[in-house]
């Protein structure tokens, strides 16, 4: 499933947005550390009730720019601007309503689950019972009562995700949520994740977990060293990188036919011989007739949709070779 | 489908702010074993006070009778002082300890980021800090002073001619406020140095260790150190040594109890008496001390990047 369940969202042709409708917008972020560039001139704009996925390697800058969204760091230019709020004074009233998870789960290892999020309800003049109501969400009520130090990996997740739903925030920003989760968990998340989306909550997630990006999320952006190199709705860039596999007796000669079509982008042969045809233009019978026609015998002809792995390994690669 | 419950809290203005930070600090404070250890230490030696004390008296039976310092009509009073001198003493590295780990653990585990990514101000976290802080010693300071009276009751079972309970005279309950009021003199300032030394540091172990060095030092040096300057016959020496240990933290304890307890302060708890200087002159000195630990930590603090 893609999408948050509205059949035309607003956040669908992104770009330009009234800032009644944008969750998150940053125009020109840059920040440096001893004079290393790690995010560079950073546009960015994510809708209300729209869930992004935020992609990079290591190190391409995910989590300094999680960092300056939150008023954590300070940025060296540009601005950010957080539902409709922008910086200085203002900004600490927006946060209150930004629930936040940044690089691990940072919670008092005396003090069990349910204490750490009791003491955070205080923070927030929220009523003690949100702390029963948070752990129920990410399914941790049966081991609120544990001390945080005890916790597993996954579970120090799930209470960091708990934390960031206290007070019922517009906004989520979580770095790699799903760190830690064992399938189960994964799919929880992601079924939380959708509700919340469902009932107008911006998500605004980094994640490794490429798979889970690409089931979860409406738009990702990729950010390479500090700039945002590709930003698209999910279901656009599966179609759009979409290809063709074919295999046949005659690959030659059905190369020979394919290479003179129009439309026709690049072909390749895979491991196993067959051949791969990138026209994303073109329909399937637009690229079979042709061979039909000449005689050419196909014992499979299908689509292949690309993962978002696969995609974010050739833009990275590109980009790579590119810059 | 999620339950949208309308419960955000409305932004707090800054005094309602610090009022829930102080709340959620104390919260934490009450539910840390830590907090809970270090208050049966402190308790422990306040009952070992007492223990030496009957030692005392039980070997020195005119101890308790009137003109001298556990009897008369001020009797009462010192016996509950001198289970205090040297509950503060321990108290002392009990404060340092809690303080340094209590800020320290914000930045050891990351909590911190977690509130300011809320929109917290920095200044309400470091003040809500120090008031947490506060509390627990006015608390401690308390507790201590109860278990010094309740254990002062027994004396007259134990030893014959003790004053009792009953004899607890407003003159006893000004004596006992005074000294209370140099316990929390004393405890105020080193939490702000362990405050200090953890947010110097960033981790706990820098706030705990490093307050806990110093008061030993500060003991060591106050010993050792005029005797080398004496030794050495350098006068910027001497000066030094006066400056830094005529009024030091002990100082303005010395002038909160009474003055024939006060002589007997180094024989009860080890500390340097500083009959040299006087009441206002301790606390103007630990007025600057307490204001370059708060101006320095809350410096530092403002300046770090937030909550890494």
């Amino acid at each position: 499933m893609v999408g948050s369940g509205n059949s035309v969202p607003p956040w669908a042709n992104i770009g330009g947005l009234a800032d009644s409708q944008t969750a998150i917008r940053t125009e020109q972020l840059s920040k440096s550390y001893r004079g290393k560039q790690v995010v560079s001139e950073l546009n960015l704009e994510v809708g209300r009730g729209e869930i992004f996925g935020f992609l990079g390697p290591n190190g391409a800058g995910k989590t300094t720019t999680i960092r300056m969204l939150l008023n954590l760091s300070t940025p060296d230019s540009g601005s950010v601007e957080l539902l409709g709020g922008g910086s200085g004074r203002g900004r600490a009233g927006v946060l209150a309503r930004v629930g936040s998870l940044v690089e691990t789960p940072a919670f008092y290892p005396y003090l069990c689950g349910r204490d750490n999020l009791r003491a955070l309800c205080l923070v927030l003049g929220l009523p003690p019972r949100q702390a029963d109501r948070a752990l129920e969400q990410v399914a941790m009520s049966a081991d609120g009562g544990r001390r945080f130090s005890t916790y597993s990996l996954g579970m120090k997740q799930r209470l960091g995700v708990a934390a960031a739903l206290l007070g019922d925030p517009e906004l989520l920003i979580l770095d790699e949520p799903a760190n830690g989760l064992d399938p189960f968990g994964i799919i929880q998340m992601r079924g939380l994740m959708r509700e919340l989306a469902a009932a107008g909550v911006s998500v605004f997630l980094s994640s490794h977990i490429l798979a889970e990006v690409g089931q979860l999320c409406d738009r990702v952006g990729i950010i390479r060293e500090g700039r945002m190199v590709l930003v698209e709705r999910v279901t656009e860039l599966l179609r759009r990188d979409a290809s063709f596999v074919l295999e046949t007796d005659d690959p030659e000669g059905a190369a020979r036919i394919l290479r003179d079509l129009p439309g026709v982008l690049a072909l390749s042969r895979d491991e196993l011989g067959r051949l791969r045809v990138e026209a994303p233009g073109l329909q399937g019978d637009q690229l079979l007739r042709p061979l039909v026609t000449a005689g050419v015998s196909v014992q499979e002809f299908r689509r292949h949709e690309p993962t978002l792995e696969e995609i974010f390994l050739r833009t990275l690669g590109a980009n790579a070779q590119g810059g | 489908m999620t339950e949208r419950i309308p419960a955000s809290a409305p932004p707090a203005g800054p005094s309602r702010g610090l009022l829930r930070l102080l709340r959620s600090d104390l919260f934490k404070l009450w539910h840390r074993p830590l907090t809970w250890g270090l208050i049966a230490v402190s308790l422990f030696f306040v009952l070992a006070a007492f223990l030496t004390l009957i030692y005392t008296v039980l070997n020195h039976a005119s101890a308790v009778l009137p003109g001298h310092l556990f009897g008369g009509s001020v009797g009462l009073g010192n016996i509950i002082i001198q289970q205090l001198t040297l509950g503060r003493r321990v108290g002392e590295f009990s404060c340092v300890a809690l303080a340094g780990a209590a800020v320290g653990v914000d930045f050891s585990s990351g909590a911190l980021r977690v509130v300011l990514g809320r929109g917290v101000a920095r200044w309400q976290v470091l003040l809500s800090k120090y008031l947490a802080l506060c509390v627990f010693a006015v608390f401690l300071a308390l507790l201590m002073t109860l278990e010094a009276a309740l254990l002062a009751g027994f004396l007259p079972v134990l030893v014959g001619g003790a004053p009792g309970l009953d004899l607890l005279s407003a003159g006893d309950l000004g004596s006992i406020l005074r000294a209370d009021l140099g316990l929390l003199e004393n405890w105020v300032g080193v939490m702000a140095l362990g405050v200090a030394l953890a947010i110097v540091g960033r981790s706990a172990a820098v706030g705990v260790g490093g307050g806990l060095a110093y008061l030993i030092a500060e003991d060591l040096g106050g010993r050792v150190l005029p005797a080398i300057t004496f030794e050495t016959h350098v006068a910027v020496f001497r000066e030094l040594t006066s400056i830094l240990y005529s009024a030091n933290l002990n100082a303005f304890f010395y002038h909160s109890i009474p003055i024939r307890l006060a002589a007997e302060l180094d024989f009860l708890d080890g500390v340097m008496p500083t009959p040299m200087v006087g009441t206002a002159h301790s606390l103007i000195v630990a007025a600057a001390f307490l204001a370059a630990l708060l101006l320095i930590s809350g410096a530092l603090f403002a300046r770090q990047e937030r909550g890494s």
